[in-house]
């Protein structure tokens, strides 16, 4: 045992120095768990910004500004006001979902804010078809401007006036022989009203004005708010899916970490060969039994070291969380000594270090590619799950998934871990007995 | 210590070593001499175990199988192609092979530190080895094979492509050995390296053994005589009868008795500027046995 340590302590030792190993064993998982973590979550979790649309302020007036103002209110906008025909460029490109055209008339009063049917519209949405989704979004985010819109209208005293005094003049040429409808009675009270709203509009002081005809606590005393109030719920946390995208990511990442293992000491027996090193132990007390079991346990604690690792940045940095300590120390003692058996099995793949690691990395590209090192088992079509059942990447990854979040009793996780051992176990046995041949032949 | 009887190495048709036959005595400095493809190399890895003879047998102390974890633990190598871990120190590379003879503890760091003192590199020992110059690797390579103070030294071809500084210190440490009473199996194909350090000399070309001896016997077996050579200042008298075949100025005898041959030219009136004695060398003697030089 004691020269058996000394070579995993010597071929860890070598690993320390090497920087490029070092970096596939130990960096190279850590960032692949990382960038797929941030990407699988959204970006990190911030906006992925506004939608954009292009502004085209035809009518220059004081309501189209204030239209245009309300829309920049909106963060779920991006607005950006341009001339007609780079605006219509900027949907063709793809680089805004819709230019809105503001036409002459919007600001004429109430009626140019809603269009009537027939009339010439003052306002156009200029889009892209292919964008409907977006296109619903944007059409309600519209609507809710102009009534924001409006209600600065109604705010604006003077403007109100006119408007009410526009109406008293327009009841006074009344015809009541042609209309039809209106009785002279009827035309009188609606004079009334007016004159009272008229009275309204010139008496009411400006706190009950800034909360408009229809104020009250419709929120930050605008007159009409028609968004809908947004409460937060709390998700309820669903045992079958992973709490966070770094869950699955890094399960993945430390697939990769026994790859790099795997492959970094697979190459290390051949090394030993071609640097002349192995001559001189053979030529030792050592049995070659010995100088495999060294290698086998310095692979053995660089997978237990790089797992470790990426559990507890993942804890400290990510919020990965643990469903079971236990579990997890089984999981990656079991999937070590299974890549520990891979290990030895693929040095004996070749005779020279190029020879080794190309094979190597073809193989063991394929465990991860089934595995779920490449594209997460969640996401997997059920025919590659059903395949990646082949991959010892699989189980390894499975086995962790079921100690990180995977709801899965010991009886669930026990075919893993036996699996895993299985793996190790043949692959130890057929490597030491394929480097005892190819020495014996040397 | 070590006999070897008829030992027969074959790599499918072809004949490495073929019914080699030697023993190496204890305390002895053994020389194993023959050109590059002698069969050196291959004679050496049967002595440690590494081929298995396809015929004939290598044993130590008469009886004991060189595979033997007890045989190994008595023998180091330095082998031809360096051994070394390059990224280790020396330090390290040396206390590793220590480990791999099972020393521990006090006596590991007791013996990495005289082995380090041994071929001069204490100064360097914190230094990894890729550092070092082709004479620094040979000695590390030398001190990683004697850190366990074996018995039995192998050295196989120590000093390839090493500059003349290390080279001198490399003979100092391997005579050295000698003085510490090693037994030392030493393979090259310098035959001034086995002249100067080896008791006896086994000669070898194409896998067999063309003799065995010390080196005065070797070059009295096959070196043929010495010569006296003399410059002269003046061509010889008119009719005088020379010893030996004059070409130019220079005239050359071969003798048996050096002193009495120069006493006689002295007698014939012979006007000599400069004389000199010609020995022969294992080079001669090779070239003798072979027809050709040992480095061809």
């Amino acid at each position: 045992m004691y020269e058996i340590s000394a070579i995993a302590l010597k071929d860890l030792r070598l690993l320390l120095r090497d920087k490029g190993g070092l970096f596939w064993v130990v960096g190279w998982p850590f960032i692949n768990a990382i960038i797929f973590g941030f990407l699988f979550s959204g970006g990190g979790g911030g906006s992925l910004g506004g939608l954009s649309l292009a502004v085209v302020d035809n009518d220059r007036s004081a309501l189209s500004a204030a239209y245009v103002a309300e829309l920049r209110k909106n963060d779920a906008l991006t607005v950006e006001e341009l001339p007609l025909e780079a605006a219509r460029n900027k949907v063709r490109k793809g680089q805004a979902v819709a230019a809105l055209s503001i036409n002459d008339g919007f600001g004429d009063g109430f009626g140019g804010l809603f269009a009537d049917a027939g009339s010439t519209p003052t306002l156009q949405l200029l889009v892209d078809p292919s964008r409907t989704a977006e296109q619903g979004f944007l059409q309600g985010m519209l609507i809710q401007a102009q009534f924001g819109a409006l209600s600065t209208r109604f705010q604006d005293r003077t403007f109100m006036r006119g408007q009410v005094a526009e109406g008293l003049a327009a009841l006074d040429d009344y015809d009541p022989a042609t209309a039809g409808a209106f009785t002279p009675e009827q035309r009188d009270l609606v004079k009334g009203m007016l004159r009272s709203a008229d009275d309204f509009f010139a008496n009411a002081d400006d706190e009950v004005l800034s909360g408009g005809p229809f104020g009250g606590d419709s929120g930050g005393g605008a007159g009409f708010d028609l968004a809908i109030p947004v409460v937060g719920i709390e998700r309820e946390a669903n045992p079958n899916n992973p709490p966070t995208a770094f869950s699955i990511t890094f399960p993945s990442g430390m697939l990769w970490g026994l790859l790099a293992c795997c492959a970094t000491f697979a190459v290390s027996i051949v090394q030993e060969r071609e640097r002349g090193t192995l001559r001189r132990l053979r030529i030792s007390p050592v049995t070659p039994r010995d100088i495999l079991l060294g290698k086998g346990l310095a692979c053995f604690v660089a997978c237990l070291f790089v797992l470790a690792m990426l559990l507890v940045a993942g804890a400290l940095f990510f919020g990965l969380t643990v469903r079971s300590l236990p579990f997890f120390a089984m999981s990656a003692v079991s999937a070590a000594f299974a890549f520990v058996g891979i290990m030895m099995l693929l040095s004996t793949m070749g005779r020279t270090e190029r020879a080794v690691g190309g094979s190597a990395w073809a193989v063991l590209l394929v465990v991860a590619l089934l595995g779920g090192g490449m594209v997460p088992l969640l996401f997997m079509p059920e025919f590659m799950r059903s395949l990646s059942k082949l991959s010892p990447g699989r189980w390894a990854v499975y086995a962790f998934e079921g100690a990180i979040w995977r709801p899965l009793p010991a009886a669930e996780m026990l075919p893993a871990w036996l699996v895993l051992v299985g793996v190790g176990a043949v692959g130890c046995a057929l490597g030491a007995w394929l480097l005892r041949r190819s020495e014996a032949a040397d | 210590m070590i006999n070897v009887n008829e030992l027969r190495i074959q790599y499918g048709e072809f004949t490495a070593v073929d019914g080699v036959t030697f023993e190496v005595r204890r305390n002895e400095c053994f020389g194993l001499l023959g050109p590059n493809g002698a069969g050196k190399t291959t004679t050496f890895s049967a002595l440690v175990g590494l081929l298995h003879p396809t015929g004939g047998a290598v044993l130590l102390d008469g009886a004991h199988d060189p595979r033997e974890a007890a045989v190994r633990r008595r023998v180091g190598i330095a082998p031809q192609a360096l051994a070394l871990y390059d990224e280790l120190t020396a330090h390290e590379n040396i206390e590793f092979f220590g480990r791999m003879y099972g020393l521990r503890g006090g006596e590991l760091r007791e013996r990495v530190r005289a082995s380090l003192e041994f071929v001069g590199l204490q100064d360097r020992a914190g230094s990894p080895a890729k550092t070092y110059s082709g004479g620094m690797m040979r000695r590390l390579n030398l001190a990683c094979g004697i850190v366990h103070d074996p018995e039995l030294v192998l050295l196989d071809e120590p000093t390839v492509g090493v500059d003349p500084q290390s080279r001198n210190q490399i003979f100092a440490n391997i005579e050295e050995l000698k003085r510490r009473g090693k037994t030392i199996v030493y393979t090259t194909h310098y035959m001034e390296e086995v002249e100067r350090l080896c008791d006896r000399v086994l000669i070898m070309d194409r896998g067999r053994v063309l003799d065995l001896g010390t080196v005065p016997a070797l070059i009295a077996r096959h070196g043929g005589g010495s010569a006296v050579t003399a410059e002269l200042a003046a061509p010889p008298p008119q009719g005088a009868e020379l010893p030996g075949v004059l070409s130019g100025d220079t005239l050359r005898v071969p003798t048996n008795d050096a002193l009495a041959t120069i006493r006689d030219l002295d007698t014939r009136g012979l006007k000599i500027r400069r004389l000199s004695v010609e020995q022969p060398s294992l080079e001669d003697v090779f070239l003798n046995l072979t027809g050709r030089s040992l480095r061809d």
